[in-house]
């Protein structure tokens, strides 16, 4: 007996190919709605099969609406010219739209989520600033709080104070969330509310999941990180940097501080604008043919003044493609995040002058952009999946 | 997602997707969850088959397929450990049968390891590759775990001699 007489093990026979294609088609449409899900959870008219409590009032949303006929037979080509939109006037864009909050949430200990949607750290009106609370929206509509003793906010080596919540926290499935703390790293089990320290040494401040079972920590200005093996809390040294996609294949991209597009495959491709400042603590967004940055600075008169802004470029050649002011010019850091990319669609969460966020979703083919909620938090990790 | 690209997708879904199950079936134990793996990996390659069609599907699938088992198994160990169960669908053959349920013993990620290197025949670096480990966690995960099978199922002997 081998081994390699198991590939002859006999099994009933399967069907599971078939309806995949039409399962991915679905799929793909469902990952649209869920972008606004992850971002904010509301739009009434995208409609989102969960419930959502709104100051003490619970509401149902409405089930999704039926899937039209038909769908598009083909992908546009990218557009051989980049599309900069205009810096939106997210302060007004605020006022249109209806604000969230983790209203009187309950202990996660005791009342675990089946996937969390989306975690915060939320901004209270009154009190201190909440560096190390961290709220979890499940996917029923209810908040809780994460209770992990001992969290504290991490500091980058200026003395900077940041959140204990960093954008990449929450995994793609939504039943983990990963904490940077000073000298070790808490992953929290959403689904039963239990929590686990790790000894990783270091000022960490930034984390990015790269499977189910390995978390890349990194450290401010440092240009490679460590990788956690979850299951055995062994660290080893990563050539990775924050500035990493990891991709459900196992593959990854780097878009570094130089402005190069890096992937596992060995190419490297050079974009037009170098991710010099900000979004240290987060990571693009990749598909199989862009890829979206945030904290990206452009030109934007011969006096040399910039923009910093959301930029999408193809992946393959570095090409720019779009442009989304995030901020207007000035020398402070950005305070956006992204949350999800949609074929099209980028879904980024910026700073308001009130410490909140506005949800936007930015189609940058088109250079519109949507206001979905404004989420009362200083920080919002989301579930893309 | 190109809809031209559906006939070759599920030309090539269909066959590959009895030996795609058998290896879930042994990394899980389980033909149904082995199903709901493979099922999910092949609706993921559909939604990129665009640009997968002129790689190497079958890897990108087994990769995706692999590392979805692992981090599966590490949300719902507690559940394996303390309601163990009977394997669904027993196959033909006493040695089979003893072999199978002596891998179902081992951690998931030795487990994939194990099918990975002996089963499917990857190389070292490849099996690396797959699992996102260092060759040398895939050699340790390895040892440990033919040493795990010897103790847990002694009759394997001769299998186990091979790879001293």
């Amino acid at each position: 007996m081998r081994l390699a007489e198991l590939r002859e093990l006999p099994l009933p026979p399967t069907n599971v190919a078939e309806g995949a294609w039409a399962a991915a088609r679905r799929r793909r449409r469902r990952t649209t709605v869920a972008a606004v899900a992850v971002a904010a959870v509301l739009a009434g008219s995208a409609a989102v099969g969960v419930g959502i409590v709104r100051d003490g009032q619970h509401r149902s949303i409405p089930s999704p609406a039926p899937a039209p006929p038909s769908f598009a037979p083909t992908t546009p080509a990218l557009p051989s010219s980049p599309r900069i939109s205009p810096l939106p006037h997210y302060e007004a864009l605020a006022r249109t739209t209806t604000a969230e909050a983790a209203t009187d949430p309950s202990n996660l200990s005791s009342d675990p989520v089946r996937r969390a949607v989306m975690a915060i750290v939320p901004v209270w009106d009154d009190g201190p600033r909440p560096w190390n609370v961290v709220d979890v929206l499940g996917d029923d509509g209810r908040w809780r709080y994460v209770d992990v003793s001992g969290l504290e906010p991490t500091h980058d080596e200026a003395g900077y104070q940041f959140y204990a919540l960093v954008p990449t926290s929450l995994s793609a499935d939504g039943t983990r969330l990963v904490l940077p703390q000073p000298d070790r790293v808490v992953v929290v089990d959403l689904t039963s509310g239990e929590s686990r320290s790790y000894d990783v040494p270091g000022p960490n401040m930034g984390v990015t999941w790269q499977d189910g079972s390995h978390v890349l920590v990194t450290e401010e200005g440092r240009p490679a990180g460590k990788l956690l093996d979850l299951e055995d809390g062994s660290v080893v040294s990563s050539a990775r940097s924050a500035n990493t996609a990891f991709l459900p294949d196992g593959s990854w991209l780097t878009w570094g501080y130089s402005g190069a597009l890096t992937s596992s495959d060995g190419t490297r491709v050079t974009t037009e604008l170098p991710n010099s400042t900000g979004a240290q603590r987060t990571s693009p967004l990749v598909d199989d043919e862009v890829a979206v940055g945030l904290g990206l600075r452009r030109t934007v008169n011969d006096q040399g003044d910039s923009q910093t802004g959301a930029v999408v470029v193809d992946r393959h050649t570095g090409k720019l493609l779009g442009f989304l002011p995030t901020m207007q010019p000035g020398p402070d850091s950005d305070s956006s995040y992204l949350l999800a990319l949609d074929g099209d669609v980028v879904t980024v969460a910026v700073g308001l002058q009130n410490g909140s966020r506005i949800v936007v979703r930015w189609d940058w083919r088109t250079g519109d952009v949507t206001p979905v909620e404004v989420v009362k938090a200083g920080m919002i990790s989301g579930a893309p999946q | 997602m190109r809809e031209s690209g559906r006939e070759s997708f599920e030309t090539w879904a269909r066959s590959r997707q009895q030996g795609l199950v058998r290896t879930a079936y042994l990394l899980t134990g389980d033909f149904h969850r082995a199903e709901d793996l493979v099922q999910d990996a092949l609706v993921k390659a559909a939604a990129r088959w665009d640009t997968l069609a002129g790689g190497h599907p079958d890897a990108w699938v087994r990769t995706v397929v692999y590392r979805d088992q692992v981090s599966w198994w590490r949300r719902h160990r507690r559940e394996v450990f303390t309601t163990p169960r009977e394997p669904t669908v027993p196959p033909a053959g006493e040695t089979a049968l003893v072999l199978r349920d002596a891998l179902l013993l081992l951690t998931a990620r030795q487990r994939a390891v194990l099918v990975l290197r002996y089963v499917e025949d990857l190389s070292l670096a490849d099996t690396a590759e797959v699992l996102g480990l260092t060759v040398g966690s895939v050699k340790k995960h390895a040892s440990v775990a033919l040493a795990r099978l010897r103790e847990i199922a002694p009759e394997l002997e001769e299998l186990l001699e091979e790879r001293r």
